[in-house]
């Protein structure tokens, strides 16, 4: 399968509000704007209420924006209907055609468009090989596994040669295994054909393996947008801190500022922290650690002094509750090779890995 | 424990081989027998009567066009309310249970108070245009045609609305985002998929026209126009006919087949075709009327206006005319009618304490049973559930009609010393048998909810099977007993098909009454009636729909 060159999709400003039977509106997005570049795959993270999925919605015209701007190339969306739009949909039910055959309902799109029939078997035949289903062609989706149903509903978005490929929480009702199987799959496809993808879920794990950039949405807005990395390492607010992976935060205070960054004082130590990693900070501030950047060490050693309280085996991990000064930090380490085990009570050093740590300042979140 | 399975199963079985399995028997028996003897007289009897054919035909001629039409109405209209922007829809859903909770019998004499030889209608016509013949005659097969396919397009309404609000909107939106227009989509996706239901809906409809008595005998027998439950019920009352009852036997053997043989064709049909589309969240995409959204929005209300208020109107004004054949006037417009029913008329108090006794009797003695049924259905394994359940099933199943013959040939003579032919008991049987599948349906899904970890329980506490079903169960279910008893008790309150051929004097039902009256020619004291007995089912209906609801609920 080949495909035309990507597309570049731009949103500006959209907003959209449902109506409530009682008259009241609620906001589902407010103020929405991002940039896919052509090729790209864009995540939309945010748990269930965040408007990620009216977003999606709202692109493939199902749904209509109050306000803003749809741009693929530079040309508006808004005023087509959905069926002229070119957009690829794969949704997270798969909404197979339940009374057509796997290769009518991969045929679909081709057939609405007068494809001649030569040309709508080859297209055919190839999404299914490149997806591997040759062999079912000829059943009907109720005979089929979930797996082999959400490759169906890829296949069938993708033999349109999309503009976009918009995907709504495609591997939610999936099993574990075979979540993380389709998850690779579906990554090596999209650089394969190199379509621009937007993806929303709530997965963060999902998120993080699959995007080139993530939009970590909520209530409607966009709080962050970069790639896996710099969401993870530097968060810019506490919402997206606390959302992606798990975080200590520390109450602390700038005490010093170069030109390379910022002292600042927490757990009764002193840490010097890099300028990237401390937009804006100062006075008291919140020191965010995330559990794997800390190191267990013999008592006496390390940076920080503290006791077991709780320790939590996990197999390849262990979670430690560590109190230090009346403050609680959780540790979590791959499991260790040490040879002493380590158990509730123990007195323990703790090495930070000071280049981790990231700092925002003390506000409220709104 | 065997003491007690015996007290649970002898009134079951009694009821069930005494008012379901023997009257069946005694009808088929019937129709292959004549003084006793095996013979296949009367099915010669039947098929070799041109007369009879032609009334196969007439059943089979109304029922089909009825069908064609309240099904394309009951279909268009669902379509209508749950995916386009038609205005007005909340209404529209309302207004649109109206002709469901009309007793088919009342509808028709609604319609020929309106379009009658003498109705509005055809008064109006015949004074605007000076022309001497009616604009209408809806004596016959057309005017049984228009009544029934309006007073039965609810079901396939229902049943086609109910796929479409069942079916994941995710399908549709994936035929728009694969290319397909709002009228393609409809075409490749959404018809497709309710096709089962329309399917299943006109045969809901074929079905309920086949076995309908009211309209046809109230709008075919002045024009000597028979149909097969009207023929079986004109064959019962010719008494100088040799061997009627034989014949009319044979006669309902002939539309249990007819039925029975529709209902094995759309088995075979529609058997693997029924989708599961009960997934559905969220909104189904809307398709927009556009400019048409006023014009059909009219549309639908003059439908409404003219299929189900003006009749209602009609045979109000009927009930309120006080001297027939009078211009029509203010002054000609008083209480009258119901001053006379009520006052003058002391059948018809009889009458309604009849129906409301038999009512609630019956729906007291199916609730009792159903608990029984349910039980075995869902609680045991004994061999021959399947058999049980289509006892109970069956006279509900097969035309009333047929029922009550059925029950005529069993209780004829004194069985085992108990005389119940000219009895009120005899109704009450029939509408214990008809009407018990409406209160088990309940109860049986109730007693699915109730876990058996909870009898058990109770059991291992030391209560005994009947203590832990009087303890536990019956508090739990209880709720589901009260629905299933006003499902049971609503239809039988203005029931015409039963009660019309079992009555006796003393023993009338308000249903029987009505249709006596009309027969009689008293318009004005029917049309009264009528109007009672539609207030009795719009009230019991309501009174049955906000029970229910307010149980859902909770």
């Amino acid at each position: 399968m080949s495909t035309g060159t990507a597309k570049a999709l731009e949103l500006r400003g959209l907003r959209k509000a449902y109506r409530l039977p009682g008259g009241r509106s609620v906001p589902a997005v407010r103020d929405f704007s991002l940039r896919v570049e052509p090729g790209e795959f864009v995540t939309l993270l945010g748990p269930s209420g965040s408007g990620k999925t009216t977003v999606l919605r709202t692109l493939a015209g199902l749904e209509e924006p109050d306000a803003g701007e749809i741009l693929l190339d530079g040309v508006p969306l808004t005023p087509l209907p959905p069926h002229q739009r070119h957009i690829g949909l794969v949704f997270q039910n798969y909404a197979l055609f339940p009374h057509l055959t796997v290769f009518e309902n991969v045929a679909y799109s081709l057939r609405i468009r007068r494809t001649p029939d030569v040309r709508i078997r080859d297209e055919v035949e190839a999404a299914l090989k490149t997806l591997g289903l040759e062999e079912l062609a000829s059943r009907l989706p109720g005979q089929l596994s979930g797996g082999q149903q959400q490759r169906v509903a890829l296949a069938r978005a993708l033999v349109m040669h999309p503009d976009l490929l918009l995907f709504d929480e495609p591997l939610s009702n999936l099993d574990a295994k075979l979540r993380f199987q389709v998850r690779s799959e579906l990554r090596r496809l999209q650089k394969r054909l190199g379509i621009t993808a937007l993806y929303v879920t709530h997965d963060q794990a999902e998120a993080m393996s699959l995007s080139d950039r993530i939009a970590v949405m909520r209530d409607g807005r966009v709080e962050q947008v970069g790639t896996p990395e710099a969401i993870y390492a530097r968060p810019a607010t506490l919402f997206v801190a606390d959302f992606i992976g798990r975080v200590n935060i520390l109450p602390g205070r700038v005490v010093d500022r170069g030109g390379s960054g910022v002292t600042v004082e927490a757990l009764d130590r002193r840490w010097n922290v890099a300028a990237d990693r401390c937009p804006g900070a100062a006075g008291e501030v919140l020191v965010l650690l995330r559990p794997e950047a800390v190191g267990l060490t013999e008592a006496g050693q390390g940076d920080l002094a503290g006791t077991v309280e709780e320790l939590e085996y996990r197999g390849d991990q262990t979670e430690y509750r560590i109190q230090i000064g009346g403050v609680h930090v959780v540790v979590v380490e791959s499991s260790p090779r040490r040879t002493r085990r380590i158990v509730e009570g123990d007195r323990v050093g703790l090495r930070v890995f000071e280049d981790t740590l990231h700092i925002l300042p003390a506000q409220r979140e709104g | 424990m065997p003491i007690l399975r015996l007290l649970l199963g002898l009134p079951l079985g009694l009821v069930l081989v005494g008012a379901v399995a023997y009257p069946s028997l005694i009808l088929v028996w019937h129709a292959f027998t004549r003084d006793g003897r095996p013979t296949l007289a009367n099915l010669a009897a039947v098929l070799h009567d041109a007369d009879i054919w032609r009334v196969l035909w007439n059943s089979v001629h109304v029922s089909v066009w009825a069908t064609l039409l309240g099904g394309a109405v009951g279909t268009g209209l669902a379509f209508l309310v749950a995916r386009t922007d038609l205005p007005g829809q909340r209404i529209f859903r309302t207004a649109l249970m109206v002709p469901y909770l009309i007793p088919p019998f009342i509808a028709a004499l609604a319609w020929l108070a309106l379009a009658g030889p003498v109705g509005f209608v055809n008064q109006l016509w015949m004074a605007v245009t000076g022309a001497e013949e009616p604009l209408f005659r809806i004596y016959g097969a057309r005017g049984i045609i228009l009544v029934l396919a309006l007073a039965h397009y609810p079901l396939a309404y229902f049943t086609v609305l109910a796929s479409l609000e069942r079916m994941d909107p995710a399908l549709e939106e994936a035929a728009r985002s694969s290319g397909a227009s709002p009228a393609r989509t409809a075409r490749d996706v959404t018809l497709p998929l309710v096709a089962p239901a329309i399917g299943a809906g006109a045969i809901l409809v074929f079905l309920r026209c086949m076995e309908n008595f009211g309209i046809p005998a109230i709008l075919g027998f002045p024009a000597k126009y028979f149909v097969l439950t009207t023929k079986i019920y004109a064959t019962i009352l010719d008494f100088d006919r040799a061997h009627n009852l034989g014949l009319a036997a044979t006669l309902s053997l002939l539309l249990v087949a007819v039925a029975g043989g529709v209902l094995a064709l759309q088995r075979r049909i529609l058997g693997g075709r029924a989708y599961g589309l009960t997934r559905a969240v969220g909104q189904p995409p809307i398709f927009s009327l556009g400019q048409w959204r006023r014009t059909v929005g009219i549309a639908v209300t003059v439908f409404l206006l003219a299929t189900s208020v003006a009749p209602l109107l009609a045979i109000l004004l009927t009930a309120l005319t006080r001297a027939y054949g009078m211009p029509f006037g203010w002054s000609n417009l008083g209480l009258q009618n119901f001053h006379t029913l009520f006052f003058k008329v002391p059948v018809v108090w009889r009458a309604m304490r009849n129906s409301l006794v038999l009512a609630a009797s019956a729906a007291t003695f199916a609730v009792v049973l159903a608990i029984l049924i349910a039980y075995v259905q869902v609680r045991t394994r004994v061999r021959g559930k399947g058999f049980l359940e289509a006892l109970v099933i069956l006279p509900f199943a097969v035309p009333g009609t047929v029922v009550a013959l059925a029950m005529i040939l069993a209780f004829l003579r004194p069985l085992l010393g108990l005389s119940l032919y000219n009895t009120i008991w005899i109704i009450l049987v029939a509408y214990v048998a008809r009407f018990l599948t409406l209160a088990v349906k309940p109860v049986a899904a109730a007693f699915t909810q109730v876990h058996t970890s909870l009898e058990e329980a109770a059991r291992s506490s030391g209560a005994s099977l009947s203590r832990s079903l009087r303890d536990i169960t019956i508090p739990l279910i209880r709720s589901a007993l009260v629905s299933g008893w006003f499902l049971a008790a609503v239809p039988a309150i203005t029931e015409l098909t039963l009660s019309v051929l079992l009555w006796s004097a003393g023993n009338e039902t308000i249903g029987v009454m009505v249709f006596n009256m009309h027969e009689e020619g008293k318009v004005l004291l029917s049309s009264a009636l009528a109007i009672v007995v539609m207030a009795v089912a719009l009230t019991s209906n309501l009174l049955l729909r906000r029970l229910t609801s307010g149980l859902a609920e909770a």
